[in-house]
């Protein structure tokens, strides 16, 4: 592997962007994504068959085929883009600067309060969590929550690694980061506990990476679980889930039926599979077939043996975004890779968690390959960046 | 970077703690789960088998299947219930706005009758604007119903079938599980919503329509023998009436008809109360075979018969009669009239109480009960009709010095018209008791024979062919000339017979409901070689008239002269042409 800009004995590259340019960028992780996105692409398509809709409609098509295709597209090249651009646009590296991450940040604050005005936000299944951007031609909407888990990564990254920041210290270095950290994740926790529950482990992650204390990690934690628990009681249907997983006789409606339609999936699939398009739980039995549950459609239809190769896929993902990580030019983009790789991969664990019952249902989609526009687009992009920063490698790993 | 590791460590193991769970949900639950998974899936449909159908003994549709077409709707389909409402309603004759409450009613079901069995009209309008309009909601499905063409014909011998098309009565029960057939199965994968998806079924067993079963009832002599009992009925207003035509030289029955009858398409009309239901229900009863009373009069000749056979008198014999009344030991016989001397053809045709008694005395209790054995009567016929009663026969060590009297003028026992056909049949066939048979034999739809009942079934030689032949051309025929049957005298054809004018016993027991009588008329025809012979009886007639010779001979001549008629026998007017012969002619002629 061909490298100029070779790091200099270990020490941190400073330069333009000419510098940073040798490898055009990763491309294992736009090869990873991309397998991921296109499975997505045909598994989607393949769970929103029903057995009606024979007719064509404009909307209709819209709603199921060729969307998420163009969702995977459109999310595709916007990760080789963001692959393309220099991710220290993105860090703090002087006093004074820092306006890019901070204005992701406001951003998807904004978005996260304008959602929760009524009239502004759509709300499906008793969660407001979507801006409509366009009811016609076609539906469109966005959904903030996928945004802010993006901008946070970037946001931490770009403020851990500040110049100035002691993070030993309390007030200097902690305190902020986990303050603003806090305030986007209890926006989100508002409308969608899993993602905050998600953000908030991916903070207490990156904190940790950036050399926090133990005992601030320790003590933010206990009042995480504290505030999750507060999020959780705000929404009696959040606490019934928590209920229903650990009853001794789960009902065969709500969630557990949920899970028990996702369970007949999965076994119903066995080694094999039925054969891709094949599967009968999407015909109304599986709500959420395209979404959360998208994992169970790919076991019945290409098998465990298919379920396997997606977990490979993500396990692959962890390996090279550990790599990119260690390699990382300097400590930005050490945090920002690992950051997005634990996501990512973190999401992914906890989706198939879910689908497979081993974690109360928590409304968390798998990475690149549930259905919905801004889930691909924003962790495209947040692979992109990983990408980026795959570009330029030390001698060293540290 | 050692809480790096620790942290992409602890990823890896949930991705591959997963991975696990994975396999090991498949390797543990696998099977289970596909057995759900194909419960869940898989629906099955049954395919109904067509019934089969019942003909006469000249292939005539008795009762008959057909798929009637009804209109059912799929609510969930509809996106404008009033426009798809005001659109169809007219076309089925029900009202719009009744229909679109409907369809809000059930919005999510996917099935709801509109209406079941609907007009050929009804069907084309329906389907004029289901076209026009591409109404798919709403789709025509044909359901197998019950038709009987000839109406209320021999209602009582058919039956009847019930929701389920199942045979509750007649024929229709007794045969009901050749008649039904074996529905075939067709199972599919559904949706959540119990639609199909896939087009080919995934198993299929074609149903095997019922078989089809044959009687020996002809429509026509039905028809002819209803028409005349009728005429009877409604002259004479009894509760009851019942006639029975049957070929004496084989024991089919060609006609079984019960008065007042039902609509077997419709047995039990709805909106009835709870005595009129009862009133209903009583009218399903086949009398003919379910139904005995105290025969009367009309048992004599299988006494009498019988003596003759076992050489306890002669045709000629004169018995010292010297009526109108006698005693026997503490009991008094009346006649209606006073006789001098009969001979026993005479007190059969003139039908002497005293002259039975003094018979009976000759014979003693023992051969009468070998008598009354002999003919079949205290048990059942076996002619294959639901609900046959065996009639009421005492057993011999029960029977007293009464029953010496009584037995022979038909008291003391009780009988079913189908017993006493069959029993009188021995008279017109020279001696053999057969068995009476209504089904003639069992088709299969595939046009295979299932079972044939088309031979005569011998039961026993009851009386030696010329005992048979001497006693019929003798007392019976004489009856008809001379003696009580006078009205059952046919222009065309030498009749025969006997008469009979029953008390009805008191249900409970000890002696009869006072002016209540059944009377019957048994006759046959030619009386040189019988073609036919007939029972009609009527029970408590109400119009003050009710000597069988009265109330039934008639009709038995006018059934008997139509049969013949039927049966293109070459007429063989009577040798004595007295008077009232004619007028007798003229009344069968009258149709």
């Amino acid at each position: 592997m061909s490298t100029s800009c070779r790091a200099h004995g270990g020490n941190q590259v400073v330069g333009g962007l000419d510098a940073i340019g040798g490898q055009r960028f990763d491309s294992s992780i736009l090869l990873l994504v991309g397998g991921l996105m296109t499975l997505g692409a045909v598994m989607v398509y393949s769970a929103s068959v029903t057995a009606q809709g024979a007719e064509f409609a404009w909307r209709q098509w819209w709603n199921t085929p060729l969307r998420q295709s163009v969702f995977a597209l459109v999310g595709f090249f916007a990760m080789v883009y963001v692959a393309h651009l220099d991710y220290r646009l993105w860090a703090w590296e002087r006093r004074g600067e820092g306006w890019w991450s901070g204005a992701l940040y406001l951003l998807a604050a904004g978005l996260l309060v304008a959602m929760l005005i009524p009239g502004v936000g759509t709300s499906a299944l008793g969660a407001r969590r979507a801006l409509v951007v366009l009811t016609n031609p076609i539906p469109l909407s966005f959904q903030p929550a996928e945004f802010a888990k993006v901008a946070l990564i970037v946001w931490l990254a770009a403020v851990l690694t500040r110049p100035g920041c002691d993070l030993t210290s309390f007030r200097n270095g902690f305190a902020p980061a986990l303050v603003s950290a806090g305030i986007l994740i209890a926006l989100t926790g508002i409308e969608d506990f899993g993602t905050a529950a998600l953000m908030g482990v991916i903070t207490l992650a990156m904190l940790l990476l950036a050399g926090a204390r133990w005992f601030h990690l320790l003590g933010t934690g206990a009042l995480g679980v504290a505030a999750g628990a507060g999020l959780l009681m705000l929404r009696p249907h959040r606490w019934q889930r928590i209920v229903t997983f650990f009853s001794e006789d789960p009902d065969t409606s709500g969630d557990a039926y949920q899970v028990t339609q996702s369970l007949i999936a999965i076994g119903s699939g066995g080694w094999w599979g039925r054969g891709l398009g094949a599967g009968v739980q999407k015909l109304g039995y599986l709500p959420q077939d395209n979404n959360d549950f998208i994992f169970s459609i790919v076991c019945e239809e290409i098998g465990v043996v298919g379920g396997l190769v997606v977990i490979a896929l993500f396990l692959l993902l962890l390996w090279r975004g550990w790599r990119i990580a260690r390699y990382a030019l300097d400590p930005f983009a050490r945090l920002l890779a690992a950051g997005v790789t634990l996501t990512l991969c973190l999401q992914a664990a906890f989706n198939i968690g879910v689908v497979t019952n081993s974690v109360p249902t928590k409304g968390i989609s798998l990475p690149f390959v549930s259905a919905g526009g801004s889930g691909v687009l924003f962790l495209g992009m947040a692979a992109g960046l990983l990408a980026a920063v795959g570009r330029c490698r030390r001698a060293d790993p540290l | 970077m050692r809480s790096g590791q620790v942290l992409f460590i602890g990823v890896a193991v949930l991705l591959l703690g997963g991975a696990y769970r994975l396999a090991r949900i498949e390797q543990t639950q696998g099977d289970r789960l596909r057995g759900r998974a194909e419960r869940q899936h898989t629906a099955t449909w049954t395919i109904p088998a067509q019934r089969g159908d019942i003909l006469d003994c000249r292939g005539r549709v008795l009762a008959g299947t057909v798929r009637r077409p009804s209109v059912f709707m799929d609510p969930t389909l509809i996106d404008d219930p009033r426009a798809d409402a005001v659109s169809v309603a007219p076309t089925l004759g029900i009202d719009p706005v009744e229909l679109e409450r409907l369809i809000w009613e059930k919005k999510d079901r996917a099935f709801v009758w509109v209406k079941r069995g609907i007009t050929d009209d009804e069907l084309e309008a329906f389907n004029h604007v289901r076209r026009a309009r591409r109404l798919r909601a709403f789709v025509v499905r044909y359901e197998p119903t019950r038709v009987y063409p000839y109406g209320r014909l021999a209602a009582q011998v058919l039956g009847f079938v019930g929701a389920e098309q199942n045979g509750l009565a007649g024929i229709e029960q007794t045969f009901n599980d050749m008649l039904k057939g074996i529905d075939g199965r067709r199972s599919s994968t559904v949706d959540a919503r119990r639609r199909r998806v896939r087009s080919e079924a995934e198993t299929y067993e074609p149903p095997i329509d019922g078989a089809g079963v044959v009687l020996s009832i002809d429509a026509h002599v039905q028809q002819r023998a209803e028409y005349h009992l009728r005429n009877a009925f409604e002259e004479f207003k009894p509760q009851w009436a019942t006639a029975v035509v049957m070929d004496p030289l084989s024991g089919e029955v060609l006609a079984m008809v019960t008065l007042p009858d039902f609509d077997p398409a419709e047995p039990i009309p709805p909106g009835l109360d709870k005595a009129e239901q009862e009133t209903a229900r009583e009218l399903l009863r086949n009398r003919a075979v379910s139904d005995s009373y105290e025969p009367g009069s009309i048992y004599k000749p299988f006494i009498a018969g019988p003596a003759l056979g076992a050489g306890v008198t002669r045709i000629d014999e004169p018995f010292a009669v010297n009526g109108p009344e006698r005693r026997f030991g503490s009991r008094t016989i009346h006649d209606v009239h006073a006789y001098g001397t009969l001979a026993l053809h005479q007190v059969i045709s003139k039908s002497s109480n005293i002259g039975m008694g003094l018979l009976g005395a000759r014979c003693g209790n023992e051969l009468l009960h070998e008598f009354v054995r002999g003919f079949g009567f205290g048990e059942g016929t076996g002619i294959r009709l639901p609900g046959e009663h065996d009639g009421l026969v005492q057993k011999l060590s029960r029977w007293t010095s009464y029953s010496t009297q009584s037995i022979p003028i038909g008291q003391e026992i009780a009988v079913t018209p189908i017993q006493l056909l069959t029993a009188f049949s021995v008279f017109c066939n020279d001696g053999i008791l057969y068995r009476p048979r209504i089904v003639r034999g069992v088709i299969s739809a595939a046009g295979e024979t299932n079972e044939d009942n088309s031979r005569p079934i011998e039961v026993r030689r009851v009386l030696a062919a010329d005992v048979a032949r001497e006693f019929r051309l003798r007392a019976l025929v004489e009856c008809v000339n001379e003696g009580t049957g006078r009205r059952a005298r046919i222009a065309d054809y030498q009749a025969f017979g006997k008469t009979g004018t029953a008390q009805v016993a008191r249900p409970e027991g000890g002696g009869y409901v006072p002016d209540a009588y059944v009377g019957s008329f048994l006759g046959g025809a030619p009386a040189e070689q019988p073609r036919v012979a007939v029972l009609v009886s009527l029970y408590r007639p109400s119009s003050g008239k009710y000597y069988g010779g009265t109330v039934a001979a008639p009709a038995v001549a006018a059934i008997i002269a139509d049969t013949l008629d039927y049966m293109q026998e070459p007429p063989d007017p009577p040798a004595v042409g007295r008077d009232g012969a004619t007028a007798s002619g003229t009344h069968a002629r009258a149709r």
